[in-house]
């Protein structure tokens, strides 16, 4: 999945984190990487009862 | 040999060697000397020598050591101020009687597998010195290669003490996940990071391990277990049943890394080839959490400073803030499942083997590496088959195997949690067996 300078500089907006434009096809390239990692965990079907790991224990 | 001679000895090893390979960042000159000193003038005066008396020791400069800014391989650390205290494992190493001598080298906020690290440089492998060390506890692992020091302190999030170890054939630990308490260590993904450490041989891995155990009330992921010293069951060994992890983690890996597996699952009585399932979505899952936590832990200072950060860390910390929520909640969730597949291999085995690395060392700036028949990016794709292991914090011990004339590797023996003896057993059956083991690399 490509991302582009526009959509990285749009969703960094959101975090009040500005993404210098000398930084941002960088960010760009390893955001596309991450993502393509991020869709083989949102593909592995999991039973619907898996628990996340971390238990808090108050 | 007295504590002052030890010291004085391991520093001028590395005055002989540390300019050529850089594993130290900083060193503790004349206070390391002087603690030598009175560590001797005890003695003498008759307080019992501790275990480690005289020992001296380097720490990945991500340790607490009293006195010293804890660098954590950045720029930006520089502005701390010093620590007021050790680390809990150093603490008790002192205690011991080890005498830490130095900071060692690593990349950036632990945040890479090769030490290449813009601020401090990279550290050369001493065994080839156009060739990384491995990271992100490089300067750990190369400093007991060169033979500066008997041992170092590493940490290991998805591979920083297994990758080192590997490329710089020496021995190297990182137990189950909660097993060293982390406090006093400047951190990576809470989630993930283990402390551990690399030596020369079995034994002083493992009476360095026994020191450093126990619970620590003050870090909230400690396992509040009791010691389990390895120590004095080392020698005794009797068959295993063992695996070697076939498919994703064998997959693309070079002929010295499979010849290395093949020889020691060979050692130790032969074993099937099995499937851990789920492994690539598990390194994947471990990828995508290591970018978000420590993004979200540098997220003032990505806004405030990004220029300060080593560039192959801040693109990807920049990425990992962006990255959506559900991908993360999903990560944990198949963290959990992932861990029952491993609990189903472990009901028939005790011990599951892996290479710790699928090449040997690369080149320094080598940008690429093959996998197969493929070329892919040499810097995320060293810990392949570390990253879906630590993901779910089994205990494993990386072995060196130096091959006649070619660079060295690492095996990994992979535990149940909590079973570090076995690991341990199995290293030091192998050392005896003279298949794997450490030596000093020539300089």
């Amino acid at each position: 999945m490509a991302v582009d300078e526009q959509t990285v500089a749009l969703l960094g907006s959101l975090l009040e984190l500005n993404i210098p434009e000398e930084y941002a096809a960088d960010a760009a390239e390893n955001l596309a990487r991450l993502l393509a990692q991020a869709k083989l965990v949102m593909e592995l079907e999991l039973p619907p009862d898996m628990e996340p790991a971390p238990v808090f224990r108050p | 040999m007295s504590a002052e001679s030890a010291v004085a000895e391991a520093q001028s090893v590395i005055g002989a060697r540390n300019p050529v390979l850089n594993c130290f960042t900083t060193l503790y000159g004349d206070a390391a000397l002087k603690e030598a000193r009175a560590l001797d003038a005890r003695i003498a005066a008759g307080e019992v020598a501790g275990p480690l008396a005289g020992v001296p020791f380097g720490v990945k400069n991500l340790y607490d050591v009293e006195g010293y800014v804890t660098l954590a391989g950045s720029k930006i650390n520089r502005d701390n101020p010093p620590a007021k205290a050790d680390a809990t494992v150093v603490a008790r190493l002192r205690r011991a009687g080890a005498i830490p001598v130095g900071a060692q080298n690593m990349d950036e906020f632990a945040y890479g597998f090769t030490t290449e690290n813009t601020h401090y440089g990279v550290t050369r492998n001493p065994h080839d010195r156009a060739r990384v060390a491995g990271g992100s506890s490089g300067g750990s692992a190369a400093a007991v290669a060169a033979g500066m020091t008997p041992f170092s302190l590493g940490s290991d999030t998805n591979g920083s003490i297994r990758v080192p170890a590997s490329f710089c054939g020496v021995f190297g630990l990182k137990p189950t996940f909660g097993r060293l308490p982390r406090t006093g260590t400047y951190p990576f993904v809470s989630d993930l990071d283990h402390l551990g450490l690399f030596a020369r041989n079995t034994k002083d891995l493992a009476l360095i391990y026994d020191v450093m155990q126990g619970p620590d009330p003050s870090d909230k992921s400690c396992a509040q277990r009791p010691t389990e010293p390895v120590l004095p069951s080392l020698d005794s060994f009797s068959p295993l049943r063992i695996a070697t992890l076939g498919d994703w983690f064998q997959d693309g890996a070079c002929p010295e890394a499979l010849t290395a597996l093949e020889s020691v699952a060979g050692a130790l009585g032969g074993g099937p080839a099995v499937v851990l399932p789920g492994a690539e979505p598990a390194r994947a899952a471990a990828f995508c959490l290591t970018a978000a936590e420590a993004a979200a832990l540098h997220l003032a200072d990505l806004r405030a400073r990004p220029g300060d950060f080593d560039p192959a860390t801040r693109n990807r910390l920049l990425a990992g803030a962006l990255l959506p929520s559900p991908v993360l909640i999903k990560a944990q969730r198949l963290r959990r499942w992932f861990q029952e597949q491993a609990v189903e291999l472990f009901k028939r085995f005790d011990l599951l083997l892996a290479p710790a690395a699928p090449c040997v060392a690369p080149l320094i700036g080598q940008a690429t590496l093959r996998l197969g028949d493929r070329e892919l990016p040499a810097r995320p794709n060293i810990g392949l088959y570390t990253q879906p292991v630590s993901f779910i914090g089994l205990p494993v011990v990386a072995v060196p195997v130096h091959p006649p004339g070619a660079l060295p590797v690492a095996v990994q023996l992979i535990a149940r949690p909590w079973q570090e003896e076995t690991a341990f057993r199995a290293a030091a059956y192998l050392e005896r067996a003279g298949v794997v083991g450490a030596r000093i690399a020539s300089p």
